[in-house]
């Protein structure tokens, strides 16, 4: 069943111009230059129920858009968007309650008080009894190990304790539908790691949809069963995961300072340079020979130090095009 | 469905709370013009029994009343509702099934209270210090007074609603703010009576809903007024504030449309 559906979705924005110099400004209290922009250009596409869907592209490509326009923050401009049958924009109260949503930049909690305050308000908000609330919540809070932490001022948590109360804050109501943009945002591996499993258990416990936007790669690549990438506001790949996956190669960034000047050149029997300056290099290494290569590395040269970087969901696009996975 | 706004206006508590202090002072200062004011009325009346059909237990009692509804009843969730639609964070309401105008309306409501409880002192000190000229209403008074109260907490909101909903239109409206607080202190009354004021714009005042925020309230309080008066009053009220509600609705759903929830 689709559980989304839009066809022809279109969205502009009108930008203002803010022109340069004295007279610029003059000119501007008159008359102001726009721009005009499109964000969602004529794009349809259906979502089917019980699918983790990856929404990706580049700065500006429209995933924003997109899900603001499902979960009916924005008006299309034109075409039409069903979300579980419902009109976003018309803002149902049946259709809220059926949707959750998860901001990795923006907090639902409230700053100066405990983050059991928001979650005893989302239980009168979204109308929870009593019992399914203390229900909810032990599991919710015991899942993510956030028991500890539940009754403290929301601005004493750290980053990762916060994200996963605002998880909780969306998930109380058990939605059917999830968007998350940007979920882990800022957090360090173990508490992505654990988001993302814990991601993974709900979707499968609710048979809940999922669309997800995420820089991290490991967010879209471990979860996500679709994918849509977008393009200057056009659909560009909208199909399982599984048919481009086998090509994908997972692979981290190594970026290593040496102590002295070396002949880097030879690094590139370990994989793909992709920066040089006096003293570091920034490798490309494929995921499975990681261990084997820092040791070899570590050995033959003189090292400062070095760090891992995971790959990000811009890197997965690169290599789609790169590799011809999709036309363009 | 009337329990969620009741915890948005227990929230609201624990969060005023959290700034008592800040609160605290801003009132206790806020007091402070009114004993410029009250000694300037003190030197006009040496000569005169009466001006305008007030004597100086009158006027120091309408100034005090005045100050009193200003600091109890006068909005301050505008600023928040003018940042959260410039901010984004406006979209954080939209996506739960609750209503931002009920949401910040039962906001409101209970900062009012947190007022009126941190106001009890610095009042009490005000009417202390007046003693001899600070008058009591009779009971039948008091009532329609109280009542008339509750009409001016749902206008002074319908219309500070009203105005920061224009941040849907304008980048910067803290200016309308501004105007809108001095036109609102010069025709609400809170300033002077509004027997003091040129006939002409008198007539027009009658007609518009400024008048029935502070002014009114206070003549009820002094006995000055007729019960078909009050009941006139009441009727302004009523229809002003239902007449704002409709132009907050038509308001409220162009500016969604306008809507770009900026930020994430």
């Amino acid at each position: 069943m689709h559980i989304i559906k839009a066809e022809n979705l279109t969205r502009n924005f009108e930008r203002v111009q803010i022109e340069e110099g004295l007279k610029g400004s003059f000119k501007s209290l008159f008359k102001r230059k726009k721009i005009k922009t499109t964000a969602l250009n004529n794009i349809s596409f259906e979502i089917e129920e019980g699918t983790i869907v990856g929404l990706i592209g580049s700065n500006g490509a429209g995933k924003s858009t997109l899900i603001k326009s499902m979960v009916g923050l924005i008006k299309p401009n034109f075409g039409e968007i069903l979300v579980d049958g419902y009109n976003p924009h018309d803002k149902k109260k049946s259709f809220l309650k059926s949707i959750g949503i998860v901001l990795g930049q923006k907090n639902q909690l409230w700053w100066d008080l405990s983050p059991y305050e928001t979650f005893l308000l989302h239980k009168e908000i979204y109308e929870i009894s009593d019992e399914i609330f203390k229900e909810k919540l032990n599991e919710l809070s015991e899942k993510l190990d956030v028991t500890k932490v539940l009754k403290s001022p929301v601005r004493n948590l750290s980053l990762g304790e916060r994200m996963k109360c605002e998880l909780i804050a969306s998930l109380l109501h058990s939605p059917k539908i999830l968007f998350l943009d940007e979920p882990t945002i800022g957090l360090d591996f173990i508490a992505q790691k654990n988001i993302r499993d814990f991601l993974k258990s709900y979707q499968k416990e609710k048979n809940a949809t999922l669309i997800i936007t995420s820089h991290y790669f490991p967010d879209i690549y471990e979860l996500c069963s679709n994918l849509i990438i977008l393009k200057n506001g056009k659909i560009v790949f909208d199909d399982k995961f599984e048919k481009i996956k086998f090509e994908i190669k997972e692979y981290k960034y190594m970026n290593i300072n040496f102590s002295k000047k070396t002949n880097f050149e030879d690094l590139s029997k370990y994989g793909e340079i992709k920066k040089i300056d006096n003293f570091s290099v920034i490798l490309k290494i494929k995921e499975d020979l990681i261990g084997s290569t820092v040791s070899d590395i570590l050995k033959n040269y003189s090292i400062l130090d070095y760090n891992l970087t995971e790959m990000t969901s811009q890197d997965l696009i690169e290599d789609i095009y790169a590799l011809n996975l999709i036309e363009v | 469905m009337l329990k969620k706004y009741l915890k948005v206006f227990k929230i609201s508590f624990q969060l005023v709370f959290q700034y008592r202090f800040n609160v605290v002072l801003q009132m206790f200062f806020g007091f402070l013009p009114l004993i410029a004011l009250i000694s300037l009325w003190h030197s006009l009346f040496t000569d005169n029994n009466t001006i305008n059909g007030y004597s100086i237990e009158m006027m120091v009692t309408y100034l005090i009343v005045a100050k009193v509804i200003d600091t109890i009843l006068m909005p301050d969730m505008h600023w928040q509702v003018n940042e959260d639609i410039k901010t984004g964070e406006l979209s954080k309401y939209l996506t739960k099934p609750i209503s931002y105008f009920s949401y910040w309306f039962f906001n409101s409501l209970g900062n009012r209270i947190v007022r009126i409880l941190l106001s009890i002192i610095p009042i009490s000190i005000v009417i202390i210090l007046n003693m001899g000229y600070f008058l009591i209403p009779n009971n039948f008074n008091l009532l329609f007074f109280i009542i008339s109260l509750i009409g001016t907490m749902i206008l002074y909101y319908m219309i500070y609603y009203l105005v920061s909903l224009f941040s849907f239109y304008f980048v910067e409206i803290t200016s309308f703010f501004f105007t809108l607080e001095i036109v609102l202190e010069l025709l609400s009354g809170s300033l002077i009576p509004l027997d003091f004021l040129p006939n002409a714009l008198r007539n027009l005042i009658n007609f518009l809903p400024f008048g029935y925020l502070v002014h009114f309230n206070i003549n009820i309080y002094l006995n000055r007024l007729e019960f078909s008066e009050i009941l006139y009053g009441f009727t302004l009220q009523f229809f002003w504030s239902l007449f704002l509600y409709v132009l907050i609705k038509i308001l409220w759903k162009k500016g969604l449309n306008k809507y770009e929830s900026v930020g994430a």
